[in-house]
């Protein structure tokens, strides 16, 4: 089992703590993980993108040449990884940000991350963790309670109950999608 | 800190400043010092001067505060000061692009000080081996009484994987003695014991030329050619304990792929995938950069018929395999900030085979 798993979109986003997160929770869940991050100089507003490789074998090449899955938080991630999917893989996008429904051979989902957060928090933060969830709900990659484990790890515990409830909502969302397809 | 690091200076510079963190955070808990100094010049004379209190030492930068300490590093060199200086390379020259992956400070470190100076610089390519290589140069640094350099590159030094703590490692001690001759040994490559500030030994410590006491010899040719003559000596008869490479696939291979720090895994990436197809090419890695592995190198002569050399500058490791490789060389530079895609390599390593 090999999962290459990308995240893009803007500085500021959490992109970097999603893909934090997921690969603490590989390594929790007793999986290898490996990941990278790409991001510029300026703390918030530039292109960012964090890459997790996730297997149950030691990983040889730690980095993702092709994603098997994409999350974007921006249609500028979507437009510059998507030609990085390998074909037949999955797209996660931020319904918030979106401008245009990409056409090609993967299964394309449309979620309201930033909506959920909005609604449930007041607040764009946390769409982050939402979106998390929906990957991980949708592909089953890691399980809920190794994300839950590492959310007390890596993150202030006065962020916990909302991040802890982001992840919920991301997986009430998620799991639905598991089937594939398009929504 | 498991190697035995007592002290931590440095300046916060993208992407080396996790160590920095790092450092700050556990340093002072386990009794060690950390202190952020106003730049990377008071950072190298300090760990300088830890090191000279008796204290493991070490510092961590990245390009342009690497540029800055090489004054100093010159200074641990003929003062013979052990320290370790961790490069996380970045995209250069000059300030370049902070966050963006480069390998061209491989001579740098070897010919940024001024004068002939031999020095000790490893390469890791995993997170593994930052923890272990971090080891090891400590450990050489002691042995060598030298700055030994881990020139990792950004790719490495931001990689997050699983690795393992580990404590199967001896730890060197520093040989401490005081008798009077801490520059000078009966052996043209002996490493002296080295005394501590406040041990009684009447210590000059000096980066004009010295005699084996510490005494300034400006003007004696001879007390010259002796010091800088130990000083090559104490590396270059120690290479076969300092070279370190690792062989991939390279048996039956025709074309050669030579490589270093994160390229390397890469590399082996790429030659994997070619031999699924085939096609017989191997890797050899460079763990270590200086002393140059030459004779790993030439062993390739007559084996290969060409070898490839993919780094992320313009060939600074390439001209060192022209200096033992006499067959087919292909240099391939990339400097766009990114690394070389495995794709990229299996590309230009079809042209070849």
């Amino acid at each position: 089992m090999l999962t290459r798993i990308r995240f893009g979109g803007l500085g500021g986003q959490g992109i970097v703590m999603a893909g934090s997160l997921l690969g603490e929770a590989a390594t929790l869940a007793g999986l290898h993980a490996a990941g990278s991050n790409s991001y510029g100089a300026a703390a918030r507003g530039t292109a960012c993108r964090s890459d997790v490789v996730l297997s149950d074998v030691r990983i040889a090449y730690p980095h993702v040449s092709t994603a098997d899955v994409l999350a974007v938080m921006s249609q500028a991630a979507l437009d510059k990884y998507l030609p990085g999917l390998v074909p037949g893989g999955v797209v996660f996008a931020d319904d918030f940000s979106l401008q245009r429904t990409p056409e090609g051979k993967f299964a394309f989902h449309a979620v309201p991350a930033t909506h959920t957060a909005v609604r449930e928090f007041g607040s764009r933060q946390g769409a982050n963790i939402v979106l998390l969830g929906v990957v991980l709900g949708a592909t089953g990659a890691v399980g809920r309670a190794a994300v839950e484990e590492a959310i007390r790890h890596v993150v202030r515990a006065r962020f916990h109950e909302t991040n802890l409830r982001a992840l919920a909502l991301g997986f009430e969302l998620g799991r639905p999608l598991a089937a594939g397809g398009r929504s | 800190m498991a190697a035995g690091c007592g002290f931590y200076a440095g300046y916060p510079i993208t992407p080396s400043s996790e160590i920095m963190e790092g450092m700050a955070e556990l340093l002072p808990k386990a009794g060690g010092a950390f202190i952020q100094m106003e730049d990377e010049i008071a950072s190298i004379s300090a760990v300088i001067g830890a090191s000279w209190a008796g204290a493991k030492a070490m510092t961590a930068t990245s390009g342009p505060g690497f540029s800055l300490m090489m004054e100093g590093l010159g200074y641990a060199v003929f003062t013979e000061t052990p320290c370790v200086i961790i490069d996380i390379q970045r995209a250069g020259p000059c300030t370049g692009q902070a966050t963006r992956v480069g390998s061209g400070d491989i001579m740098q470190s070897k010919w940024g000080m001024h004068g002939d100076v031999e020095i000790v610089a490893l390469s890791p390519w995993s997170v593994q081996e930052m923890y272990d290589l971090t080891i090891r140069a400590f450990n050489l640094a002691e042995r060598l009484r030298l700055p030994v350099f881990l020139l990792a590159d950004e790719a490495v030094g931001h990689l997050h994987e699983t690795a393992e703590f580990h404590d199967r490692f001896e730890t060197e001690q520093r040989v401490r003695g005081t008798d009077g001759t801490p520059f000078g040994s009966a052996e043209p490559g002996g490493v002296p014991p080295m005394p501590r500030f406040g041990d009684g030994a009447n210590l000059l410590v000096t980066g004009s030329t010295h005699d084996d006491r510490g005494f300034r010899r400006v003007e004696e040719a001879e007390a010259h050619a002796r010091l800088v003559g130990r000083l090559r000596r104490k590396v270059l008869d120690r290479r076969d304990e300092l070279v370190d490479v690792e062989r991939h696939e390279l048996d039956d291979a025709e074309v050669a792929v030579v490589a270093y720090g994160f390229t390397a895994r890469g590399a082996l990436a790429a030659v994997r995938e070619l031999r699924g197809r085939g096609k017989k090419v191997g890797l050899l890695r460079l763990r270590t950069l200086w002393p140059f592995p030459e004779r790993e190198v030439a062993a390739l002569d007559g084996k290969v018929r060409a070898v490839f050399v993919p780094e992320m500058n313009h060939g600074q490791v390439a001209g060192e395999v022209r200096k033992c490789f006499r067959g087919e060389l292909r240099s391939y530079g990339q400097t766009d900030g990114e690394v070389i895609g495995v794709e990229t390599m299996v590309a230009e390593l079809e042209r070849m085979v």
